[in-house]
């Protein structure tokens, strides 16, 4: 055999160990079902906390805190009642259920508590009908809040689990005050004040 | 003898190529002996939306969502659920908040590092619930924004006889 025929020969004996290797791998391709793995994958979702802010009166971002000087009553008199309408904003991206504290403070407001002098009703959506000394409530919708005596003390609850309000939302409330029709002659000449404290959470149930 | 080497080679390809397009070929593309499925009706190779939708926690808020497997393979087969985690603020690593994978009334944590969540055995032709639950606790008070993602990984493994 001289070289030629040689290389010849190596050649016809790669080609046919290449055909031989496809082969194999046909037979090992169509056999691998025995043996199998298969995975997949499911997205879960981004989870984030929500956030929960209540806030008073306006466009938003409205306040933490409001004081008002609309309601003030100067040399006030039995009958005499004075309202205005407080706005509940959701200024967070997530519902939340809110309730009422409130009561009087100030330098008599032990004398009026007891006495069962000032009054507050809520009206849900009720407006402000009247000015000054006269001004009240009306329309709207009632809540437990209906001509109810304050206490002494600012931490005394008035309403719970209202609402939902959604995100962004908001809640109109009409405060009306009333100095008791009845009131004592010895509750002349005092002075007092009245603090009320909005709080949401995310409870809905 | 070039004639004779580009025969070879022309041979390999296509009989390569005529394996890989074939019928029987194709429908192994197909097949897939993992099936999932929202509620064990429908089966699908894989399940295209999230797993939870609303997914803006507050205290107080717990939510499970559950989907199915099925072993359609030839055998029984053994089931992993892994779970990968992105969590740069480590929420998941806090008292205030818990992420479980739960697999035959059993729970397992999943932590910032993710974990492996279940294994278990799932017969030829049989189905499983595989739930995952969150839950953000009532006393939480941290106010800080917080946000992690996930991913289950989901492998089906038949070692063969």
């Amino acid at each position: 055999m001289n070289l030629r025929s040689h290389v010849a020969a190596l050649r016809s004996a790669r080609t046919r160990a290449a055909l031989s290797l496809g082969v194999v791998l046909a037979v090992a391709s169509t056999g691998t079902f025995a043996f199998w793995t298969d995975s997949a994958n499911l997205t879960g979702t981004t989870f984030t906390s929500g956030t929960l802010d209540v806030k008073l009166d306006g466009t938003l971002p409205a306040n933490d805190n409001i004081a008002s000087a609309t309601l003030s009553m100067t040399n006030m008199v039995p009958g005499a009642t004075t309202a205005e309408v407080v706005t509940i904003n959701n200024n967070g991206n997530v519902a939340f259920k809110w309730s009422l504290t409130g009561g009087l403070n100030g330098t008599d407001a032990s004398t009026f508590a007891t006495a069962n002098a000032m009054k507050l009703t809520i009206l849900e959506g009720g407006s402000k009908s009247g000015t000054g000394q006269t001004s009240t409530c009306t329309g709207g919708t009632a809540t437990t809040v209906a001509n109810t005596p304050l206490t002494a003390v600012t931490s005394t609850t008035l309403l719970t689990a209202q609402g939902p309000v959604a995100a962004s939302g908001t809640k109109s409330l009409c405060f009306q005050f009333t100095f008791d029709s009845g009131a004592a002659t010895s509750l002349q000449g005092k002075s007092l004040g009245a603090a009320f404290t909005f709080t949401g959470t995310s409870d809905l149930s | 003898m070039r004639v004779t080497r580009w025969f070879a080679t022309a041979l390999i390809m296509a009989l390569v190529a005529g394996l890989w397009g074939s019928p029987a070929a194709q429908a192994a593309q197909r097949w897939s002996p993992l099936q999932m499925s929202w509620y064990g009706q429908y089966w699908h190779n894989h399940l295209d939306r999230a797993l939870f939708r609303h997914a803006t926690m507050v205290p107080g808020q717990t939510t499970v969502r559950s989907f199915y497997v099925r072993n359609q393979g030839d055998s029984a087969a053994r089931m992993i659920v892994k779970v990968q985690l992105d969590d740069p603020r480590q929420w998941t690593a806090t008292r205030d908040f818990r992420l479980a994978v739960g697999h035959d009334n059993e729970w397992t944590r999943i932590t910032a590092d993710g974990a492996r969540a279940a294994r278990f055995v799932v017969p030829q032709g049989g189905t499983d619930q595989i739930k995952v639950r969150a839950r953000y606790r009532p006393s939480a008070t941290s106010r800080a924004f917080r946000s992690f993602t996930f991913i289950l990984q989901l492998r089906l493994t038949h070692k063969g006889p």
